[in-house]
């Protein structure tokens, strides 16, 4: 009897010894999750002199021990990286490509699941293929297939390449298979053809769906970087976020001098996309289940 | 003859749909690779006009010619240290974090939020971050230097800029990786963690037997995803050390030869030969790594949880 008291006793004991080294564990790798970004804001807005001291504090503190906010970080980067008007292209870029990419996704992905037409097999088997190929291999072909059509260095170079997407388009045909189409079959007695129903119940019924693939296909086109150095090599109209903040970076890495404007540029590049985040969490989580996020 | 009328209709229709999708495919898909394969087999700069045909000599060159290229195969053993570095990690942190997170713990949702914020700060940020924080005079990495007199310098030495590049790709994609893992390990059914209790396993046979062999689906599309992009990976080099100190990736060379060298040739040759390795890489993981429950080592894990959930049903009909 007391045996068995002593060895729950000691299960009991050895559980919640598991568990605190689980909490441990994760509350200190949540910690090397938030103090870079936290040392990250702070520092962005520290006045140069404090940036480069040597005396080591996470708070941006003046000498006499108070906390300050220096705007001035912010002011020179946007000065110098002319961000009102790179924002402005880059959300332009983004949109567009979210807007169309979901349209025309959601169109081919209509078609597949919902219409019975000779060649579909293979139509969707060469789809699927093509899904193979990894992604960065095919940069230099882009820009080559983009030099022939004349738009590099030129704005729609970041827009033509990415108005659709593969896989999306394969999330699409997933998501109305899984449907009911009842709704659909009335509409086609009562006359209705395939493009009206794709706009008026097709489209709407996926709504869920085209959220979560808007707001990746968004934050993908966002920080999507490899390609400007590629696709838009010296023309500075056609800079976007991630390019200029890019340039800047390679440069820092280099020169310890561009390190205010540095961090307040990152910092003013991540807020959308966090602030997006922090809305749509629930879509976001949601998305990675159905599968519905890329990398 | 009405049905068949309206099966071109229906073939018309259909295709009307995929008009889009032909396009898009054929222009920056199908195109750009016949052209890339195309100018592999030339020496065209990507300025000129004229250009000679080559046949396979580029291919051959990249391969052998030490001293035209002398970083070629360099930068595959980067590349393969990188991915080496950096999957093995990824996969052993996402494991135990998301079984961490899966076992009810407080605050999930605040530990899942930290750990996927870097997948919605863009790349160029977060390089932009971790450059300052390992810098040797004004960083953290600056802050021991100066206290302890240490002479750090991470991404200054040949020795530790590739590993800490490759802890950075694992730091910045937990969240995304911990995420799929856990949503697939909520899908697990109760039950086969009750068999499993019932034959007295505790939490380490219940990872063993039910947990691992249930999610290895979705561990083994991380490690393909993961090994896709380890070796393609190119924005990190890029960004935080120009490819210096022991850090150009194939991807790398690939820009080099583009942008530097004006070896248009070369670069699509060197493409193509960087989507054959990641095609080796898969092949071999689909040969060697399980791909479910069914196969290869965890059978008899696998029919262990199975033979429980049986004799649990039969004691509860019972």
């Amino acid at each position: 009897m007391q045996r068995d008291a002593c060895v729950n006793y000691s299960t009991k004991k050895r559980f919640k010894v598991g568990r605190f080294f689980a909490y441990f564990f994760l509350v200190l790798l949540a910690f090397t999750f938030v103090f870079p970004y936290a040392w990250l804001i702070f520092s962005s807005f520290k006045t140069p002199a404090d940036l480069f001291s040597t005396t080591f504090s996470i708070l941006p503190i003046d000498s006499n021990g108070h906390l300050y906010f220096n705007f001035d970080n912010y002011a020179n980067a946007v000065q110098m990286l002319d961000l009102g008007n790179v924002f402005f292209k880059t959300f332009l870029v983004c949109i567009v490509n979210t807007a169309l990419n979901l349209f025309l996704n959601a169109l081919t992905g209509y078609a597949f699941a919902r219409i019975d037409f000779k060649g579909k097999k293979i139509a969707f088997a060469i789809m699927m293929a093509t899904m193979m190929i990894p992604g960065a291999i095919m940069t230099i072909p882009n820009v080559l297939i983009c030099g022939k059509l004349g738009i590099i260095d030129e704005l729609p170079v970041l827009i033509l390449p990415f108005i659709m997407s593969v896989y999306n388009c394969f999330l699409m045909r997933q998501q109305f298979l899984s449907l009911n189409k009842d709704l659909e079959e009335a509409a086609i007695m009562d006359g209705a053809n395939h493009f009206k129903i794709f706009f008026t119940i097709g489209l709407p019924m996926i709504s869920p769906m085209l959220v979560v693939l808007g707001i990746t296909t968004f934050m993908w086109n966002y920080s999507n970087f490899m390609w400007t150095i590629f696709a838009v090599p010296t023309n500075s109209d056609a800079y976007t976020l991630a390019k200029v903040l890019g340039d800047l970076i390679s440069a820092g890495s280099n020169n310890a001098n561009l390190y205010p404007q540095m961090l307040a540029a990152s910092v003013l590049t991540s807020l959308p996309l966090v602030v997006i985040f922090f809305f749509l969490q629930r879509f976001i989580f949601e998305g990675i289940s159905l599968g519905g996020v890329k990398e | 003859m009405r049905y068949s009328a309206n099966k071109t209709k229906s073939t018309v229709l259909g295709w009307s749909f995929l008009i889009p999708l032909v396009l898009y495919v054929t222009i920056f898909l199908i195109l750009p690779i016949i052209i890339s394969f195309f100018y592999s087999l030339t020496d065209w700069n990507g300025i000129s006009d004229s250009y000679t045909f080559v046949g396979i000599q580029n291919y051959i060159q990249v391969l052998t010619n030490r001293i035209l290229y002398p970083d070629f195969w360099k930068s595959i053993w980067t590349t393969i240290k990188y991915a080496l570095f950096s999957i093995p990690l990824s996969v052993a942190l996402t494991l135990l974090v998301a079984s961490i997170l899966n076992s009810k713990i407080k605050g999930e949702r605040f530990f899942k939020t930290c750990f996927y914020i870097p997948s919605v700060t863009a790349g160029v940020a977060i390089s932009a971050i971790w450059i300052f924080l390992l810098d040797p005079t004004y960083g953290v990495v600056g802050f021991f230097n100066s206290t302890f007199g240490w002479e750090l310098n991470i991404l200054g030495s040949e020795k530790t800029a590739l590993p800490a590049l490759a802890l950075i790709s694992v730091w910045g994609g937990l969240g995304y990786n911990v995420l799929i893992l856990l949503s697939s390990m909520k899908n697990i059914n109760p039950q086969l963690y009750e068999a499993c209790e019932i034959d007295g396993g505790g939490t380490i046979s219940k990872f063993f037997n039910v947990t691992l062999p249930s999610v290895l689906p979705t561990l083994f599309f991380l490690i393909t995803t993961s090994t896709i992009g380890a070796f393609q990976t190119f924005d990190q080099m890029y960004l935080m050390t120009g490819g210096g100190k022991g850090t150009t990736t194939i991807m790398f060379e690939v820009y080099k030869l583009y942008m530097n060298e004006y070896e248009v040739g070369t670069a699509c040759a060197m493409s193509y030969i960087l989507f054959l390795i990641i095609a080796f890489v898969l092949a071999i993981q689909f040969k060697l790594l399980p791909q479910s429950g069914g196969s290869s080592v965890f059978t008899r894990k696998e029919r262990y949880a199975k033979r429980c959930m049986r004799e649990l049903q039969h004691e509860e009909t019972l």
